[in-house]
């Protein structure tokens, strides 16, 4: 009980502070300038340095292993199960969003795969033309109109904002298997599932990250970047993508700089 | 009478739209061919050359397929004006020109440092991230006044879903003509989305982050050549990732080699 009343007034007061912030961040603006969403910079900063160290140490070691030894097809198949059980919290963020097929076919997914492949270490629904789609509490907000907030950078979880920090811990009590396995006293199950799929998704983009960190001015500000991109892009279903990024016409070019200087 | 004049203002309003529609189309259908054939060069070259054949393959491809000086002229934003401000702030004739002399230098230096950025970030995404990957233009829309946005997919077969590629394509007409014709028109990349998040956008902001930065150092005396210093050390940043990149790129291009001759 104790637990679920801290649970509430942390989801409230993120939802202040995410309302406080709705001026800055309307997600109507084309272009936002990240820098304004990020108010919290130098902490945030002082935080991703920790994660760095942290990810450096222990993540990518582990990640590294992982591609190393396991065999592809086996990753696959790790990859599907761990996917097939966030289909309910897919399902049920469809539903709250109002995604009548996007629903039934999370709901659909995740019965082929549980039953035919041999609970999700096979994607056959995906062979069965319904591609993985994934839809968190975090996006539901925005679809509700809740403002993101400013961006934060959360100690071991990485970037985020209010918005998708509420909807994380929302998504954890909406998730069944966490559900039947605080229900069964067996949460051991939940952290290696957490670490498992911190894990495979580390190794699977393990040669994006070292690229991107490699080619980045600022590694700090290219992340946030990212992050924020993609939540827009993600909110909107990768829809109406071109009013989130420059147009053509944002790259006209000054030939001659001594005309501009006139 | 009336009945002939209705006829004819109607075939001139259908014909003139049929007109303008059609060129537009035909400009949407050129550039996704020019992707499709810029992507299966690429494929190509990732799959069968090695080393340093590839890699100069493929730098040339960027250097005469991208459009850097207007991706240079997007990521410095505002600190463009910010140049053109300094002159303002001339005591004298004089000064006027040091200072814009001094800009124009430190202008061209950015943009010859800020190509290489360009090709170093593709390159390393291409060599490595790209490798063995299908390549696939699908469709475009126009973007701005006269660019297309050219989407396409990369299926990596690595287990991950492929990849979403948006292209942003302005043309460019030869022998600085004013107004392009199909004969004298040549598309280039000017932004890449990878997932919806605009690379040019990225690195905008990863500029602004550094500009700040040593805006921020900017000391008094020199307080109206700031942003001019900022440029400077702009630069400075991008020559130092480009030589360690290039020192990386040698090493490991020359150590397969080596380990052939022991």
């Amino acid at each position: 009980m104790k637990i679920h009343k801290s649970y509430y007034a942390f989801i409230a007061l993120f939802f202040l502070i995410s309302c406080g912030h709705s001026l800055k961040n309307n997600e109507e603006v084309s272009i936002v300038n990240e820098k304004d969403q990020d108010p919290l910079e130098p902490i945030n900063r002082k935080i991703f340095e920790f994660n760095r160290v942290v990810d450096g140490l222990i993540l990518e070691p582990f990640a590294n292993l992982y591609n190393m030894t396991v065999n592809e097809n086996v990753k696959l198949s790790i990859s599907s199960f761990l996917s097939n059980l966030g289909e309910p919290v897919t399902f049920t963020n469809d539903c709250f969003q109002g995604k009548g097929e996007k629903s039934l076919e999370a709901f659909s997914r995740f019965m082929i795969n549980t039953i035919f492949g041999l609970f999700g270490l096979f994607d056959v629904a995906e062979k069965l033309g319904m591609p993985r789609h994934q839809e968190d509490f975090g996006q539901t907000l925005a679809i509700w109109g809740i403002p993101s907030g400013p961006y934060l950078v959360v100690p071991l979880l990485g970037s985020s904002t209010p918005r998708s920090l509420t909807g994380r811990l929302t998504d954890f009590y909406l998730s069944p298997y966490n559900y039947y396995m605080v229900h069964y006293d067996r949460r051991q199950y939940i952290y290696v599932r957490l670490g498992m799929d911190t894990l495979v998704k580390r190794a699977q983009y393990a040669g994006d990250i070292k690229n991107f960190r490699e080619n980045s001015l600022d590694f700090y500000a290219a992340v946030r970047s990212f992050y924020l991109q993609n939540q827009r892009a993600q909110v909107q279903d990768n829809k109406v993508i071109e009013s989130n990024s420059p147009s053509a016409d944002a790259f006209n070019v000054d030939e001659d700089d001594s005309k501009f200087l006139e | 009478m009336w009945k002939y004049t209705l006829y004819l203002f109607f075939s001139t309003i259908i014909s003139s739209h049929v007109l303008s529609s059609n060129a537009p189309s035909e400009d949407i259908q050129s550039a996704v061919n020019f992707m499709q054939n810029l992507g299966d060069k690429v494929s190509d070259i990732v799959r069968q050359k090695t080393g340093d054949e590839k890699r100069s393959s493929l730098k040339e491809i960027f250097e005469h397929d991208v459009h850097h000086k207007s991706i240079a002229q997007f990521v410095l934003g505002r600190l463009r004006r910010d140049l053109k401000a300094a002159l303002a702030e001339a005591k004298d004739d004089l000064e006027k020109e040091s200072i814009k002399k001094r800009i124009q230098d430190a202008l061209d230096e950015f943009y010859k440092a800020y190509k290489k950025s360009i090709i170093r970030t593709y390159l390393s995404s291409f060599e490595n991230g790209y490798k063995g990957g299908i390549f696939k233009a699908t469709h475009g829309r126009k973007s701005g006044e006269d660019g297309v946005t050219v989407y396409s997919t990369l299926d990596r077969q690595n287990g991950t879903p492929p990849l979403n590629l948006h292209w942003v394509l302005k043309p460019i007409c030869a022998d600085d003509a004013h107004q392009c014709s199909p004969d004298n028109k040549h598309w280039k990349v000017v932004d890449l989305r990878v997932e919806n998040v605009s690379q040019a956008q990225k690195e905008k902001d990863e500029t602004e982050s550094i500009i700040s930065k040593h805006r921020g150092n900017c000391t008094q005396g020199v307080r109206r050549l700031c942003a001019v210093v900022a440029l400077e050390k702009l630069t400075e940043e991008h020559k130092r990732l480009n030589r360690a990149w290039k020192e990386k790129g040698s090493i490991s291009t020359t150590s397969p080699s080596s380990k052939t001759a022991a």
